[in-house]
C-alpha cells in the first residue's frame, strides 16, 4: 500500500485562501511563467470555423460530447413528457397507439445509447487526461472521429422520427415481433446502433490506452483516481459487451432485408437467441452507464467531505468486480421466458452477488462523509440525492433476483420504476453532480450556487413524484408500454401523480439549464481550484490551457493536490525538457503499472480527416438504409481510402524518418 | 514502495538503441482491437452452436448435400501457413531490414489473396444448394465466412499498405513499428480461420445430425 500524505486542514485552507485571492495556484503560475509562452505557440489551434471542424483537442471534443448528449437527452425527455401527458388521464388520445410505440421505443433507445453512454464519454474525454496529468488523449484524431460518428449516428437515429419511421419494437426490440414489424423502424434501429458501436469501440480503446500509457510520472496504479478506474473498467466492458449486440443487430437487419433465418423458427432459427445476445450486452450496459457515474461521485464526495475517500482499494476492487460479474447476470432479464430451473438459480445467485460490490462502494461513500467535514454545495447535494435514489433502485433490483417475484412483476410498471431509479438515480444525478462540480473547470466561470441548490430540490422532488408511484401502479398490475388504460382499474391516481411529477421534473431541468446559461452570461471568473479539490485537474487553469499542464508533475499520492510535493514538482521540473516538451507537439508516455517515464511521443495537430471519414461512413450507412447496396460499397471504399490517407500522414513520420 | 527518484530516470532498452522504451500506444490499441474483434467472432460462433444444439430436427436443417471440405481445408491451411512469412518479415523489419520485411509481408499478402479467391470459389459452389435464406445453417454459413472474409480483406489491405510503406519509407522497418502491429492482426486472422473452419465446415460435415 502507498503511504498517503494528506495535507493537514490548515494547509488546505491556506491553499483555498490563496486560490481565492490570486485565482491561480502559485506553482502553476511559476511553471506557466517558465514555459507557457512557448507551449502556447506549439499547441495553438486554428481559430474560427476551420478550427471548429479540425480540432483534435480532447477538451473541445469532451465538451461536444456533453452538449450533444444533453441535446439528445432533451429530445428523449420531451418524448417522455408527451407519453406522460397521454397517460395523464384514462382513455386519453393525445397520441395514436402507433405514435406511442415509436415514442417509448425511441425514448429508451436514445436515453440508453445516445445520452447516457456518450455523456460518460464526454466526462471521460474532458477529465481523464486532466486527472492523469497529460496533454491529450493517446489518439487525438481517433477521438475526433469517435465524436463525429456519435453525432451522425444520433442524427441518423432521430431522423427516423420526422420520417415517421422511428423504431417501434421497444428499446430491446424482441423478435419475432422485431423481425416482422412493418415499415423501416427496426432497420433504423439496427443500423443506427451498429453505426454508434463504431464510435463507442474506438472511444473505449482510446480511453484505455490513454489511462495505461499517459499517466504522469509517479501515478502508480495505487494512485489512480477512482473516476479513471471506473472509466477504464467501463471501456473494457464496452469492448466485450458491444460485440454480441452488434452481431444481434446485424442478424436482425439481415433477417429483415435479405431473408436470413437467424430468428425464424420455421427455418431452424431461434427467437430466444436474440434475447441472449441482447441481454449479454444489455446487462453489462447498466454498469457501463452507472460505473463512470459512480466514479464522478467518488470525485465529488471526498472534495466536499474534506478528506480522502475511505477504503480506496476496496472501491477500486468493487468497481472492477462489478465489471466482471455483470457479464454473468443477463438471464435475470429472461426469468419469464422459460429457461431451465438450474440456469435460473445460477443467474439469481449471480444477481444477488453483484449487489455486494455496489454495497461496498455505497458504504465507502457513507464512511467518507461520516469521517469528514461536509461542505454543502450543489454538486454534493446531487451526490447525496444519487445515494438515496440509487439505494431505492438497488433494493428493487435485488427483488428481481428472486425468481417468483420477478415472474409476478416482469413487464409491469414496477420494472419501469426500478430502472428509472437505477438509471436516473445512478446516472443522471451523478452527471448533474459532475456538471456542477466541474463547470468552473470546463467554462472558467462559477455557477450561482443558491439557484443550483433550488434546481436540485425541484429535480429531486419531481423525479420521485414521477417514478415512485410507478412502483404502486406496477404492483396493481399496470403493464408497461400500454398507450392508455380504463378508469376502473385503480391506476388513475398513480398515473396522475406521475404525470404531475414529470412536469415538475421538466421544470427542474429548465431551471438547471437556466443556471448554466446564467453562468455563461455573467463574468464570475473561476479560480484554478475553486473547491479545494484533490485530483490533478484542479492544477490546471480554468478553463485549462490547450496543453493542460505547462510542466508534467510528479504524482506523489492518491490526492496529489492535498500532498505537499506534487504541485512543487511542477516548479522543480520547469527546466526539464522531458517534462515541458516545449519544442514539439508532444505528450509524455509512461509505463503501464508504475508510470515510469518512457519517452515524449509526437501528437497530431488539427486535421479535417476524421470528419471526412465520419461523413463517408455516414453515407455508407444511409445507402445501406436506402437499400442502395452498390452505392454503400462505393462509400465504404471511400472510407478505406480516407483511412489509408490518415495512416500515411502520421504526426511522427518526419521524426522517425530522420531517426532511421 | 519504489524510490521516487527512479521515476525520473529515462528508461532506455539495452539491445536495440532505436527501440522505443516500453510498449507503444499502437501496440495496446491493436491488442484491444483484436480483443473486441475476438469477442465479435465468439458471439457469432456461439450463436451457431446455440442454434445447432437447440435445433429440434437435423442439422443442417434442410441441406441434402454436405459442404465440400477440399476447398475450405486448403484455404485454411494457406492462411495459417502465411503466418510464417509474416512472422519472419516482422522479425526482419524489427532488425531494420526493409528487404526482409518486404519479402515476408509479400508472402502473407499472397496467402491472404489466395485465401479470398478460394473462399469466393467455395461460396459459388455452395450457393446452388444452400443460400442465405434457405435455412439458419445457410444464414450462419454465409454470415460467419463472410465476416471472416471481410476481415481478411481488410488485413490484405493493411498488408498492401505495409508493402508500399516498406518500399517508400525507411522508417517503416523499425522495432515495434507498423509491421509488428499488422502481423498481430494477421496471426489473429489465422486463428479465427481455424475456429470458423471447425464450426461451419467440419462440424456440419463430420458431426452432422440426421
Amino acid at each position: 500500500m502507498t503511504t498517503e500524505r494528506v495535507a493537514p486542514d490548515s494547509e488546505i485552507m491556506a491553499q483555498d485562501v490563496e486560490a481565492a485571492a490570486a485565482g491561480m495556484l502559485r506553482e502553476r503560475a511559476v511553471a506557466e511563467g517558465a514555459v507557457g509562452e512557448r507551449l502556447r505557440a506549439v499547441w495553438e489551434e486554428e481559430p474560427g470555423f476551420k478550427g471548429f471542424v479540425t480540432t483534435v483537442n480532447h477538451k473541445r471534443i469532451g465538451r461536444r460530447y456533453l452538449v450533444t448528449a444533453a441535446f439528445f437527452f432533451m429530445l428523449a425527455g420531451i418524448q417522455a413528457l408527451v407519453m406522460r401527458t397521454q397517460l395523464g388521464s384514462p382513455n386519453n388520445s393525445v397520441v395514436s397507439p402507433e405514435t406511442y410505440d415509436q415514442l417509448f421505443s425511441l425514448h429508451g433507445t436514445a436515453m440508453i445509447f445516445f445520452f447516457a453512454t456518450p455523456m460518460n464519454s464526454g466526462f471521460g474525454n474532458f477529465f481523464l487526461p486532466l486527472m492523469i496529468g497529460t496533454r491529450d488523449m493517446a489518439f487525438p484524431r481517433l477521438n475526433a472521429l469517435s465524436y463525429w460518428i456519435f453525432l451522425f449516428s444520433g442524427l441518423f437515429m432521430f431522423a427516423s422520427l420526422p420520417l415517421g419511421m422511428a423504431p417501434d419494437g421497444g428499446w430491446f426490440a424482441y423478435v419475432p415481433l422485431a423481425d416482422r414489424l412493418a415499415g423501416h423502424g427496426l432497420e433504423f434501429y439496427a443500423l443506427g446502433l451498429l453505426f454508434l458501436a463504431v464510435s463507442s469501440t474506438l472511444g473505449s480503446i482510446n480511453l484505455i490506452v490513454t489511462a495505461l500509457k499517459m499517466r504522469a510520472p509517479g501515478m502508480t496504479l495505487a494512485r489512480v483516481p477512482i473516476f479513471v478506474w471506473a472509466v477504464v473498467t467501463q471501456s473494457f466492458m464496452l469492448l466485450f459487451a458491444l460485440p454480441p449486440l452488434d452481431v444481434a443487430n446485424a442478424m436482425l437487419f439481415m433477417d429483415r432485408r435479405f431473408g436470413t433465418q437467424f430468428f425464424v423458427e420455421s427455418g431452424g432459427g431461434d427467437t430466444i437467441l436474440w434475447q441472449h445476445l441482447f441481454w449479454l450486452f444489455g446487462h453489462p450496459d447498466v454498469y457501463i452507464i452507472v460505473l463512470p457515474a459512480m466514479g464522478i461521485i467518488s470525485s465529488v464526495i471526498p472534495t466536499f467531505s474534506r478528506r480522502p475517500i475511505a477504503a480506496y482499494s476496496f472501491v477500486v476492487l468493487a468497481t472492477v468486480a462489478t465489471g466482471i460479474i455483470s457479464f454473468g447476470v443477463w438471464v435475470h432479464h429472461m426469468f419469464a421466458v422459460g429457461i431451465s430451473d438450474v440456469a435460473q438459480s445460477f443467474f439469481a445467485a449471480a444477481t444477488l452477488t453483484i449487489s455486494l460490490p455496489a454495497g461496498i462502494q455505497m458504504f465507502a461513500w457513507l464512511a467518507t462523509m461520516w469521517r469528514g467535514r461536509i461542505v454543502v454545495s450543489t454538486a454534493m447535494l446531487y451526490a447525496v440525492g444519487f445515494i438515496i435514489t440509487f439505494v431505492i433502485g438497488g433494493v428493487t433490483g435485488v427483488m428481481f433476483a428472486v425468481v417468483p417475484f420477478d415472474q409476478q412483476v416482469t413487464d409491469s410498471y414496477f420494472v419501469v420504476a426500478h430502472f428509472h431509479y437505477v438509471l436516473f438515480g445512478g446516472a443522471v444525478m451523478p452527471m448533474l453532480a459532475g456538471l456542477f462540480y466541474w463547470w468552473p473547470k470546463m467554462t472558467g466561470r462559477m455557477l450561482h450556487e443558491k439557484a443550483g441548490m433550488w434546481s436540485f430540490a425541484v429535480v429531486f422532488v419531481g423525479f420521485n413524484l414521477t417514478f415512485f408511484p410507478m412502483h404502486i401502479s406496477g404492483l396493481l398490475g399496470m403493464p408497461r408500454r400500454i398507450y392508455t388504460y380504463d378508469s376502473d382499474l385503480g391506476w388513475t391516481v398513480w398515473n396522475v401523480l406521475s404525470t404531475i411529477g414529470s412536469y415538475v421534473l421538466g421544470a427542474g431541468f429548465l431551471l438547471t439549464l437556466g443556471v448554466f446559461a446564467e453562468s455563461l452570461l455573467r463574468r464570475r471568473w473561476a479560480p484554478d481550484d475553486p473547491w479545494g479539490g484533490n485530483s490533478l485537474e484542479w492544477a490546471t487553469a480554468s478553463p485549462p490551457e490547450d496543453y493542460n499542464f505547462p510542466v508534467v508533475p510528479t504524482v506523489h499520492s492518491l490526492n496529489p493536490l492535498w500532498d505537499d510535493r506534487t504541485l512543487p514538482s511542477m516548479v522543480e521540473h520547469r527546466h526539464d525538457g522531458v517534462r515541458t516538451m516545449t519544442d514539439k507537439h508532444e505528450a509524455l508516455r509512461t509505463s503501464e503499472l508504475d508510470a515510469r517515464v518512457e519517452e515524449p511521443m509526437a501528437m497530431p495537430s488539427d486535421t479535417p480527416v476524421p470528419l471526412w471519414l465520419a461523413l463517408a461512413l455516414t453515407l455508407c450507412v444511409v445507402f445501406l438504409m436506402a437499400g442502395w447496396y452498390v452505392a454503400s460499397v462505393v462509400a465504404f471504399a471511400v472510407v478505406a481510402a480516407v483511412a489509408v490517407y490518415w495512416m500515411w500522414d502520421r504526426p511522427d513520420v518526419e521524426e522517425i524518418e530522420e531517426a532511421a | 514502495m519504489t524510490d521516487l527518484t527512479e521515476h525520473e530516470v529515462l528508461v532506455r532498452p539495452r539491445a536495440a538503441p532505436e527501440a522505443p522504451a516500453g510498449r507503444t500506444t499502437g501496440w495496446w490499441a491493436m491488442v484491444l482491437f483484436i480483443s473486441t474483434e475476438a469477442a465479435t467472432f465468439a458471439a457469432i460462433l456461439a450463436s451457431d452452436f446455440y442454434l445447432r444444439f437447440s435445433a429440434k430436427g437435423s442439422w443442417p436443417p434442410t441441406s441434402e448435400k454436405e459442404p465440400d471440405l477440399v476447398l475450405p481445408t486448403t484455404a485454411t491451411v494457406i492462411i495459417l501457413v502465411s503466418c510464417l512469412p509474416m512472422l519472419l518479415g516482422s522479425l526482419a523489419a524489427a532488425r531494420g531490414s526493409r528487404a526482409g520485411g518486404l519479402l515476408g509481408t509479400l508472402g502473407a499478402f499472397a496467402g491472404g489473396v489466395a485465401f479470398l479467391v478460394l473462399q469466393i470459389v467455395d461460396w459459388l459452389s455452395e450457393w446452388p444448394d444452400s443460400t442465405v435464406s434457405k435455412d439458419a445453417y445457410g444464414s450462419l454459413f454465409y454470415a460467419i465466412t463472410g465476416l471472416h472474409a471481410a476481415h481478411v480483406l481488410i488485413g490484405v489491405g493493411m498488408l498492401a499498405f505495409l508493402l508500399v510503406s516498406l518500399a517508400v519509407r525507411r522508417a517503416a522497418a523499425r522495432p515495434r513499428g507498423p509491421v509488428s502491429l499488422v502481423a498481430m492482426y494477421w496471426y489473429f486472422m489465422g486463428v479465427v480461420a481455424v475456429a470458423v473452419y471447425v464450426t461451419v465446415y467440419l462440424s456440419a460435415t463430420l458431426w452432422a445430425t440426421r
